[in-house]
């Protein structure tokens, strides 16, 4: 049901009858180096899109752009994901005749033999899983037996949850097709931010099946339980989907928000089953279980046909800088060449880009280099961002116009990653390894349809995690190698649900079932602290408040900064409060597509930032500075060469300035001053304390050796433990002082990432030992032990900076921390650069901008190897 | 190392410590325990049995998922006297301990007397008590006066409200000072954003007034001195 009929070439695209024998191929223009090398055209292009010409297939494309736009040493690996037939279901599941109809009549017969063993499952009463690939009809295993339940039983009701308001509407239309099509009444509608108090009002009173999000059945339906007295007391069926994308800080809030929903579905005498669809990740029925509190039947033989792709991997090429060190040069530089030219052949292709930013500054330098030429221009115009940052009425537009084909190619963070429908494209490029395998297969999938072909284009960046899977490619394919994580112990959690809970009804001893053993105990220290208070055996609030408004599910911090542009005078965004700290600032810069705007004031009573048009030539960064103070140990053990600490620490991170730093060369041209308080974070970390005996061996190198040393083995760390932990890097930070390496989660509380880091110290270090040894550069480069485009740190010392042998320090270190011989380090031959790498300007603190507003923790699954 | 409840409570002092703990709102236990002399006649008092409860309710609001059954007024007879109470609960705590209480109370009547109880009084606090997750079954047998009242005198009356069943049957004129039921939430709210406890004293007195007036329909319907 997620095909649609594509389009193979957009009709504007074809009126447009670009001229293919023009001088100029669309590429090559002036903003690209001179050294990024373009292989000659070929003699004769075979593409030729003139009026009446047919247009070419996605294969076709990709030969013709690869000998084009690609040097024989970029293109590291090309793997073939061939079709592969349905497979199709013996024996049918028991559903309503009428519905069996239907899919007779709609060509939707028979289902697929996963399809059929979900549905039987479910209607034999067990909560299930089901796991399979992008477009593999998930969607009926989980509409086909709510619409069964609501023939079987008029009285019968169901929730359908969805991670985003887009997706709900887009699975709206999906629902209200199937039903409408077996000419059913079945009342449905979605209940979100975005609907009517009139339609809300109906909903509440008579609406069958309900679609909305997990934040809005946290914050308003749960809290309301008694105007939803009747949903509630026949609820059939709770569905849940793309259900790998709650986890981490999402996850974990969301698996406390469905405790509060069994608890009230048991007050109102109903117990639901779930329905959960999953793409396909290691782990789905422990990721689920944890989840729901209950355990379940997983589905996951994917029965379902798919047409031919090509993934290519890409690694963009080496090139020597002007002081004679090599770099490898970012993956937007490609993207911004590659996109326009799939445009251009009428290959509707989506760019996944990791950051904001990055959306905004490939869009910005595709504009640039279309200028002067009218067909450029046009490929250029028909190219638009999409990101979560905008307004609903923006993203529909923009949704529905790729949809119809009136767009030629979108710039998305991962924001259309997750379900979306925009219909089989042809070609998607990930600019930038998206975080997880299945991330990446997720964001492949938005290419593809049944029958036919698309390409898959992965450009690798800079950072050890891209560059291991380049050398790893056979990992991308196998089985998945992923686990989803949940923490649902995290005590800011769980204490913040727990008021919440007891808004909706007091909590008793009955509750220890559902909310845990130590239920009372919570309560008790709430009570304490003045948040409930007991009266007869039971915990009430203990003011009058109303708690899930304070609390959010995606965000660490609870408030957000609207942001206003003046001049115009509108509303162009939002961001949570700790990305709004770490980004908007008197004087910083802000992007916002593909334009600059000046942060001109910060209005905090009101959350309120102002900002202006402008023409600049830079981006800013801020620069700070931490503390770490350990404020409980939890467990500590000798390992070789330090001792490992697991602990609670209150970091204090002040932010001392900004400096601006040049678009294209990176170059630092100028400092501003930052006024702000500092912020705040309670967390868990993985300490390393070196021992006296490693900084004395040190010694003899420099102290700048030793402490260059242990920021290489800081950062490749968190770059490791984050593949084992399945999160993005970026939800882990990572700080050295004295001779202490902190590593810790970015949330309050933590979320059981540097855990494992302290169980797992010993694999990590071997890890990160291989991704140094691997790497080909000889003094250090950003692929290993140097800060890289995304993940600068703003508060390093320039001692640490300008050190000239991290790779060296790092290893000799490392050698240590694994009880290996010792290493005797090389520091002599080329320095190691000393700036960051030639790049498009990737700000990691946008990067957290990104983290804190969709608060999906990205997953990268084991070695694979 | 790891316990939940440990980590919650070193969590919330942090939390404490950098916003500042707001104060809870505060509660006044303004409970009302009255023994009334003479204000039925000897004959009214007679008739009415020791196991009949009168009950009326002053809430929050109508709807009862998001209101509180704010004043629990109560009436039976005790020998010579009408004992009354008026329970008062400013949040829900408070009404969660009163609902305890009252569940003692009915243990010891066999009917209650209410004036719209089936439509409102009964079922509102039904639903509170299934709120506070309590027993929510009342076992005695209701006796609503309203339906009667409504039978024998709708074509006759303007509207068959209580205030109107008193000075029609029981030629009792509300004071000038009466203030309307439907008063009692606004009155409430006021209390609770920190109004002096005079805001409420109307809707005491208003409450006891219908508890007496109960006493005497009750006893003129069953005697059946409401021929028409
Ligand atoms: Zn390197």
């Amino acid at each position: 049901m997620e095909d649609h009929p594509n389009v193979p070439s957009s009709p504007r695209l074809k009126a447009m009858n670009l001229n293919p024998d023009s001088q100029d191929p669309g590429f090559g223009s002036p903003p690209v180096p001179a050294d990024f090398s373009i292989p000659p055209r070929p003699q004769a292009n075979p593409i030729h899109e003139k009026k009446g010409h047919i247009a070419p297939t996605p294969l076709e494309v990709l030969t013709d752009v690869e000998s084009r736009l690609a040097s024989a040493e970029e293109l590291v690996a090309r793997h073939t994901i061939p079709a592969r037939p349905a497979i199709l279901a013996e024996e049918n599941p028991g559903l309503d005749d009428r519905i069996l109809e239907h899919l007779k009549s709609s060509g939707t017969w028979p289902l697929y033999r996963h399809q059929a063993r979900s549905i039987d499952r479910t209607l034999a009463g067990e909560d299930v899983v089901i796991a399979s690939s992008t477009a593999s009809g998930k969607t009926l295993c989980c509409t086909l037996p709510v619409i069964d339940a609501m023939l079987r039983d008029p009285g019968a009701h169901a929730l359908l949850l969805y991670p985003t308001k887009a997706l709900s509407q887009d699975q709206h239309r999906h629902l209200r097709g199937l039903i409408d099509g077996m000419g059913l009444d079945i009342e449905t509608g979605i209940y979100d931010g975005d609907t009517e108090p009139t339609m809300r009002r109906r909903l509440r009173r008579s609406g069958k099946i309900i679609l909305t999000n997990p934040d809005m059945l946290h914050a308003s339906v749960l809290p309301n339980h008694g105007g939803w007295g009747a949903f509630f007391g026949n609820l059939r069926y709770v569905v849940i989907d793309e259900v790998h994308t709650l986890r981490g800080i999402f996850g974990s809030h969301v698996s406390a928000v469905l405790r509060r929903l069994r608890r009230i579905c048991q007050h109102h005498g109903s117990d639901p089953l779930f329905i959960a669809a999953s793409a396909t990740i290691r782990n789905p029925g422990e990721h689920v279980e944890r989840l729901i509190g209950r355990e379940v039947t997983v589905v996951e033989d994917d029965g379902s046909p798919r047409g031919h792709k090509e993934v290519v991997l890409w690694n963009p090429p080496v090139v020597e800088r002007n002081d004679g060190t090599l770099t490898r040069r970012g993956p937007t530089s490609v993207a911004v060449r590659l996109l326009p030219e799939l445009v251009r052949r009428g290959l509707r292709t989506i760019c996944f880009a990791r950051t904001r930013n990055s959306v905004e500054l490939i869009l910005r330098y595709i504009r640039e280099r279309s200028k002067g030429s009218t067909d450029r221009e046009e490929v250029a115009g028909m190219i638009e961002p999409y990101r979560a940052g905008y307004l609903p009425t923006e993203r529909r537009r923009i949704e529905s116009s790729l949809f119809d084909g009136r767009l030629g190619g979108v710039v998305s963070t991962s924001a259309l990653e997750v379900g979306i429908d925009v219909g089989g494209l042809d070609g998607c490029i990930i600019v930038g390894w998206p975080g997880s395998v299945c991330s990446f297969m997720q964001q492949a999938g938005r290419a593809g349809r049944r029958h036919g072909e698309s390409l898959v284009f992965m450009i690798a960046g800079h950072d050890p995690i891209d560059q291991w899977f380049v050398r790893h490619p056979e990992s991308l394919f196998g089985s998945s190698p992923e686990n989803a994580v949940i923490e649902t112990d995290n005590p800011y959690i769980v204490a913040r649900h727990l008021i919440c809970a007891a808004y909706e009804l007091p909590i008793s001893k009955e509750d220890t079932e559902l909310l845990g053993e130590e239920v009372i105990a919570m309560c008790t220290v709430l009570q304490e602290e003045k948040r409930l208070r007991e009266a007869g055996g039971a915990w009430y609030l203990a003011r009058e408040e109303y708690p899930a408004s304070q609390v959010k599910l995606r965000t660490a911090s609870e408030e957000n900064f609207t942001i206003l542009e003046l001049g115009s005078e509108t509303i162009i965004g939002e961001l949570d409060y700790v990305a709004a700290m770490l980004s908007l600032y008197e004087g910083a810069i802000y992007i916002h597509r593909t334009e600059t705007f000046i942060v001109e004031e910060m209005d905090h009573v009101n959350c309120l930032v102002k900002i202006r048009k402008t023409k600049t030539g830079y981006y800013t960064q801020v620069l700070t500075q931490k503390r770490v103070t350990v404020t409980e140990e939890w467990s500590t053990r000798e390992v070789s060469g330090a001792r490992a600490r697991l602990a609670e620490v209150d970091v204090r991170t002040r932010m001392t300035g900004f400096k601006k730093v040049r678009f294209h060369s990176t170059e630092n041209v100028g400092y501003g001053e930052v006024n702000l308080p500092p912020l705040e974070l309670d967390t868990v970390s993985h300490e390393i304390a070196l021992d006296k005996e490693t900084v004395r061996r040190s010694e003899n190198f420099g102290t700048a050796f030793l402490r260059s040393g242990m920021h290489g083995v800081a950062r490749l760390f968190r770059d490791f433990l984050a593949i084992r932990a399945m999160c993005d890097p970026g939800d882990i930070d990572h700080y050295v002082d004295d001779n202490l390496i902190h590593i810790f989660d970015l949330y309050p509380g933590g979320i059981g990432y540097s855990e494992l880091g302290y169980e797992q110290h010993d694999e990590i270090l071997k890890d990160v030992l291989e991704a140094v040894e691997d790497c080909p550069c000889k003094a250090g480069c950003p692929s290993c032990v140097l800060p890289g485009a995304s993940r600068l740190e703003s508060s390093l010392e320039s001692e640490v900076m300008e050190y000239p042998y991290p790779k060296e320090a790092t290893r000799w270190l490392l050698h240590h921390l694994l009880g290996l011989q010792e290493y005797k380090p090389n520091l002599g031959g080329v320095p190691a650069p000393v700036e960051v790498p030639l790049d498009l300007p990737l700000p990691i603190l946008d990067e957290r901008v990104e983290r804190k507003i969709r608060k999906v923790a990205r997953a990268i699954g084991g070695k694979g190897r | 190392m790891k316990s939940g409840a440990c980590r919650i409570r070193r969590a919330l002092k942090k939390q404490v410590e950098r916003t500042g703990r707001r104060q809870p709102t505060p509660t006044i236990p303004i409970d009302v325990e009255e023994d009334i002399v003479g204000a039925v006649s000897a004959e009214v008092l007679q008739a009415t049995p020791e196991d009949v409860l009168f009950l009326d309710l002053e809430t929050t609001g109508l709807r009862a998922e998001r209101s509180l059954a704010a004043m629990i007024g109560f009436l039976y007879r005790r020998g010579e006297v009408l004992h009354l109470s008026q329970w008062y609960s400013g949040d829900a705590p408070s009404e969660g301990v009163q609902l305890r209480r009252l569940i003692d109370i009915q243990a010891q009547f066999r009917e209650i007397v209410t004036y719209n109880g089936d439509g409102f009084d009964l079922p509102f606090l039904r639903q509170r008590y299934r709120w506070h997750r309590l027993p929510s079954d009342c076992t005695l047998i209701s006796n609503d006066l309203l339906p009667q009242i409504r039978k024998r005198y709708r074509r006759e009356w303007p509207d068959c409200r209580l205030v109107t069943a008193e000075e029609r049957l029981l030629g009792l004129p509300r004071c000038d000072d009466d203030v309307p039921g439907s008063e009692a939430p606004l009155r409430f709210q006021d209390l609770r954003e920190g109004a002096p406890l005079s805001v409420i004293e109307p809707i005491y007195l208003h409450n006891r007034r219908d508890l007496i007036s109960l006493v005497g329909l009750r006893f003129m319907l069953r005697e059946g001195m409401l021929c028409g």
